[in-house]
């Protein structure tokens, strides 16, 4: 019994042809079957993947291969074989497939030499890439844990280049062209022609306001002032394309007008929307394998073990430290399994003692935060007092310019090392420390942007008593063009901060690390290279830049060029500084982090900008908005502008109609998402249901300018009439009457949808009518009181259930969508007739008002101060944009964990269907053997035996034959 | 075949093996160009270069699976590891960016197996986790942590609870691995 296929069933594994029969397994064949039709998009999705040729190749399995090679169309290259095999196989099915001649060989040539043509392109397309060598070179040495960071840096880079090149389009071109060419121009100014409607206050107020004394130095100007100026943005930057304060055109009349405040307005809308779309869109794939990780969290020690070594690692130190950082996890992670059944076993008492403590360090954690705050703030409100006094002292102007950005820098350096000793109080595993430590680390970074920004916009804006402007105009003339400095002063400095770093500790450290041979500097070790830090540190820029982009357009070119020196910076860093952590940071699950600690960067970002645009009057003394009361406000006028039809649709979305319907259709698409999610079945549409809206809404279509309350009493009696004088007798007249006509003619049928359409028919007026007529709930309860007796009774006496039957499961569904429907129709009259037609002069309550809606506004302008502009803020464009991009954020995330869900369903689904396929296969391999024992057995003569296996075997694959 | 004095392939031989591996043609060429100078003189593709002179190569040094893998990708009679430029490229391919996931599961369950058997037994796990964490003394899971993590391992991923990993049972484990395929590869 050497035959292979005997080896094969034996129950010892260890044979060496058992895997043979393995790689047979129709699992596996459909799983190499399903990943290659993913991948080359073939149309035949896992389908009969039954038998397909075998890895090894082996004298039994030639034949069947001959059998069904015409199936077998991978392609070559993807069989795991040798060369050798891998030439013989092509020739093998060059000759089964007939040598191809004359137009079939042309095409095969041109198919073969695009499919070439299409690759050498992309080559090419990827070796114009980036930094192709330099990652690649990274990616060789040191794995894909730290090449993240720095794909992720240059995916800042290209971010940042984009988002200059939109400023520089839409911005600076327009202006720079004005300059060099004899366009006609209108300027902003206050007291031009353009003094408009918007501006209350008095003319000497104006004048006050739009001074905006020159800040150039004035006589002999020393060296180092131009240092000081060149670092802080001030001096002779002010004027130039740096700042928002330079933009002073407003219209540019060539061909057509160019409207720069809109174009400036619109420019900064779409950068933060770009950043936005791009972070999600990138996010979006590893967002989706974290859910699926979240499902199945037990693969852990296999994806550890089995994708744990990293094959790109050439460098022999980072092959070590490679070692000791999967033995260092795998034994955190032994431990945390065991620490997780210690915490399961502790007592009530030890909990309580760990809580408290927990609670205790917190508290520790917000005093920290806030007292860094407070330094902070009173770092900001003292630079800015000091910097409008004159000093003579050159370090110490540079000083206070730049006390802000030195404070933030030593708080963010203070603080992790704090958190990181007081975690190890708190008692956690050890992977919630990181990742909690992290946290706390983020929330401090851009929190302490956020406490800036807000010191500062507490001295722009000062009280309401003696800013006759809005903003304190003493002080900041141009106030955004200030806070463009703060923002170039904060970029400048963290990149000096990162190059400082790299040249000035890491690299001495490096150097008495490795020439000093005592135990103190061998304690200290080399710098080791943290990746949650460095990201951490770029996304502080790249959230500086976000905010800094409206104050100083250019900010987007100089975070380009400062990412791409830290690209380099942190290059060399890490090559010859300092050594990779020891703490592994995995590459699929970096990327997801980092992006979500981008968007957090980006939400705060947006915070101020979008503050600043709506609410903070600009200033009147620079800039492109000079003649707004804000800057959003040029968005109304230019609406107005527009010819009649368009401005009034415009205005339509964005009133607050439209905003609040939007809203509530995301949330309801949210809803239904979720509600999939849970259900995680796809609904069954029945037939009716495709029919029966169509009929539904052309129905309701008609009856929806008639007068409202009759077609209600008309349905009520309708149906009662029907249930009274059509069923009734034609149930007597078919039951008491012989005739063929009676009988074909048959008893009614309770049909279930038309019966669902006229109660939601019903339901639909009375949502419409009880706007114009409050007491029509009353009437329709009573009617689906009484109709509910009527059906009863009609369904009892007069029908006949139907003979289609409806199901309770999909009905119920359908049953609430019609419904729905009905609301959505019903909702839309009712909303136009508030907020559109005036409502009659003579009666109603609504008299007094031009619309319905309008008591709403006059309310809020009656509460209280704070109240209404709570809710009139509530009520702006700017809140129903934010709820609109969160909601639909949140249509995202329940879409995607959808798709997560479908996954691990559909995953769930193949294995079973898998196992199936293998149990079938493997009872007809089972059989195959019998028979052969059959064919042998005679000579041996167990022909007793044999009686009784064909027996057992030919009905279990004749039932299986029958199953296929 | 390869006679001409350059280094360069004949062009046939170069689009047949694009045919063949997952290599781009300038991947081949510098493959060439490398084995090449591992057998320090211009031979046919089919003289064979000794494991030794191919663990040399720095892609390679440092892995602690070099010599399993020199093992699987040779074709050689007398099992010495020893590589023809062909089996070169097949280790290549397997490695390489574009090569499908099931190409690379194949090879890594075969690197993985290390006595050959066709299933992932205790031993193999072990020596496995060794390869990974290093021998050293003082560098090693204690027999404790060992028997745990490999009863961690099978219990994940040995669905038919025989007490190995048998290759479609790795394969799947692997398909639902997120590193894996960013994680097995070699950048010449």
């Amino acid at each position: 019994m050497m035959d292979p296929t005997d080896a094969v069933f034996s129950t010892d594994r260890r044979v060496p042809s058992s895997h043979l029969l393995l790689d047979q397994l129709p699992s596996y064949q459909s799983l190499l079957y399903r990943r290659k039709s993913n991948t080359s998009g073939s149309a035949r999705r896992r389908g009969s993947g039954r038998v397909r040729q075998p890895s090894v190749i082996s004298e039994k399995w030639l034949e069947q291969k001959a059998v069904h090679s015409g199936e077998d169309l991978r392609p070559v290259r993807e069989l795991p074989k040798s060369m050798e095999d891998k030439r013989q196989e092509k020739e093998q099915r060059l000759q089964q497939g007939g040598a191809p001649m004359g137009w079939g060989l042309w095409r095969l040539n041109i198919h073969r030499s695009l499919k070439r043509l299409k690759e050498d392109g992309m080559d090419l397309l990827s070796s114009l890439q980036l930094w192709r060598a330099d990652v690649h070179l990274i990616e060789g040495m040191f794995g894909t844990g730290i090449l993240s960071y720095f794909s992720f840096l240059r995916f800042l880079v290209l971010l940042n280049f984009i988002m200059f090149l939109l400023m520089f389009v839409f911005v600076m071109l327009p202006v720079i062209i004005t300059s060099h060419t004899s366009l006609d121009i209108t300027y902003s100014s206050t007291d031009g022609t353009h003094t408009s409607l918007d501006i209350t206050y008095s003319s000497t107020d104006v004048r006050e306001c739009s001074v905006y004394p020159s800040s150039s130095r004035q006589g002999l100007v020393v060296f180092h002032q131009h240092i000081t100026d060149l670092l802080s943005g001030t001096g002779f930057l002010e004027q130039t394309y740096l700042f928002y304060g330079y933009y002073r055109l407003e219209f540019i009349h060539s061909a057509f007008s160019y409207n720069l405040p809109l174009a400036y307005l619109l420019t900064t809308v779409s950068y933060l929307m770009l950043s936005l779309v791009w972070i999600v869109k990138r996010s979006a794939s590893g967002f989706k394998r974290k859910l699926i990780q979240d499902e199945d969290r037990f693969q852990s020690f296999c994806n550890k073990i089995f994708a744990g070594w990293d094959f790109c690692i050439t460098n022999e130190n980072a092959a070590r430290l490679k070692r000791s950082s999967l033995l260092y996890e795998l034994k955190t992670d032994l431990e945390e399994e065991r620490i997780k059944q210690k915490m399961a076993n502790r007592t009530r008492s030890e909990r309580c003692r760990i809580y408290t403590l927990r609670a205790a360090v917190n508290l520790f954690v917000v005093a920290v935060l806030i007292s860094c705050f407070y330094c902070i703030y009173i770092a900001t409100v003292f630079s800015q007092r000091k910097q409008a006094e004159e000093q003579g002292n050159f370090l110490f102007e540079l000083m206070v310019e730049y006390l802000p950005s030195i404070v933030i820098t030593l708080a963010n350096f203070i603080t992790p090392l704090i958190f990181n000793l007081i975690i190890s109080f708190e008692d956690y595993s050890p992977a919630f420390e990181i990742r909690f430590t992290l946290m706390r680390c983020v929330f401090m970074r851009l929190a302490s942007i956020g406490v800036l920004l807000f010191s500062l916009w507490s001295q722009i804006t000062c009280g309401s008593a003696h800013c006759s402007c809005g903003y304190n105009h003493q002080r900041y003339p141009c106030w955004e063009t200030h806070v463009g400095q703060e923002m170039y002063k904060l970029v400048i400095f963290d990149f000096l901060i990162i190059a400082a770093v790299t040249i000035f500790i890491e690299f001495p450290r490096k150097i008495i690390v490795n020439h000093c041979d005592c135990a103190l500097a061998k304690w200290w070790g080399q710098q080791e290279f943290a990746i949650p830090q460095n990201v951490l540190e770029i996304v502080y820029g790249q959230t500086i830049c976000w905010i800094g982009t409206f104050y100083c357009p250019l900010l987007p070119a100089i975070n380009t060029v400062k990412y791409f020196l830290v690209f380099y910076l942190k290059k060399v860093s890490l090559m010859s500084n300092c050594r990779p952590a020891t703490r592994p940071f995995r590459a699929s699950s970096s990327n997801f982090f980092f992006l979500v600690v981008l968007l957090i960067g980006l939400g705060l970002a947006s915070v101020p900008v979008t503050v600043s645009i709506a609410e903070i009057p600009p200033s009147r003394a620079c800039g492109p908005f000079m003649n707004y009361t804000s800057s959003w406000k040029v968005v109304p006028r230019v609406i107005t502008q527009l010819p009649q039809g368009l401005s009034s649709v415009l205005m339509a979305l964005a009133s607050e109609a439209c905003a609040v319907s939007l809203f509530v259709i995301t949330c309801h698409l949210h809803w239904f998402g979720s509600d999939q999610v849970k259900n995680q079945g796809p609904v069954r549409k029945t037939p009716p249901s495709v029919q029966t809206p169509r009929y539904f809404v052309s129905h309701l279509g008609v009856m929806v300018y008639t007068y409202v309350p009759s077609p209600m009493i008309f349905d009520f009696l309708i149906i009662a009439a029907v249930t009274i004088f059509i069923e009734f007798p034609r149930k007597i007249i078919v039951n008491h009457c012989d005739c063929a006509l009676a009988k074909w003619w048959g008893q009614q049928e309770f049909a279930i949808p038309q019966n669902v359409l006229e109660i939601v028919y019903g339901q639909t007026i009375c949502w419409i009518g009880t706007f114009y007529c409050p007491l029509l709930p009353a009437i329709n309860t009573v009617k689906y009181f009484l109709v509910f007796y009527l059906k009863k009774v009609s369904l009892m006496s007069n029908c006949r259930p139907a003979t289609r039957p409806f199901r309770a499961s999909s009905s119920n569904f359908f049953f609430l969508v019609v419904l729905l429907i009905g609301l959505g129709l019903a909702s839309v009259p009712v909303t136009v007739s508030i907020a559109e037609i005036p409502p009659s002069r003579a009666c109603g309550p609504f008299m007094n008002y031009t619309s319905s809606w309008k008591v709403v506004p006059r309310v809020i302008t009656q509460l209280p101060q704070g109240l209404s502009s709570v809710l009139m803020a509530l009520a702006s464009e700017a809140c129903a944009v934010s709820l609109f991009v969160i909601t639909c954020l949140g249509m995202f995330y329940v879409i995607a964990l959808a798709g997560a869900h479908k996954r691990v369903i559909e995953q769930l689904r193949d294995q079973l269907a898998m196992e199936g396929r293998d149990k079938r296969f493997l009872i007809q391999k089972l059989c195959q053997a019998q028979q052969e024992l059959f064919a042998r057995s005679p000579d041996r003569g167990c022909h007793g035996n044999r009686r009784d296996d064909e027996v057992y075997f030919v009905p279990s694959s004749a039932v299986l034959e029958t199953r296929a | 075949m390869g006679g001409t004095a350059s280094h360069n392939l004949p062009k046939e031989l170069l689009s047949e093996y694009q045919e063949l591996t997952f290599l781009t043609k300038q991947e081949i060429n510098e493959a060439h160009k490398k084995f090449c100078q591992l057998q320090g003189r211009e031979t046919g593709p089919n003289e064979r270069v000794s494991m030794q002179n191919i663990l040399t190569l720095p892609e390679l040094k440092s892995n602690p699976f070099r010599e399993r893998i020199c093992h699987v990708f040779s074709t050689s009679d007398r099992k010495d590891g020893s590589l023809s430029f062909e089996d070169f490229l097949d280790l290549l391919s397997a490695f390489s960016d574009s090569a499908t996931l099931e190409i690379k599961s194949h090879y890594a369950f075969r690197i993985f197996d290390f006595d050959d058997d066709g299933t992932l037994d205790g031993g193999d796990l072990r020596k496995l986790v060794n390869c990974l964490t290093g021998e050293t003394d003082d560098a090693c899971l204690t027999p404790e942590e060992m028997r745990q993590l490999i009863g961690n391992i099978l219990e994940e991923s040995d669905i038919d609870k025989d007490g190995t990993v048998n290759l479609s049972e790795f394969q799947h484990v692997i398909s639902r691995s997120p590193d894996f395929v960013s994680s097995f590869k070699i950048v010449l």
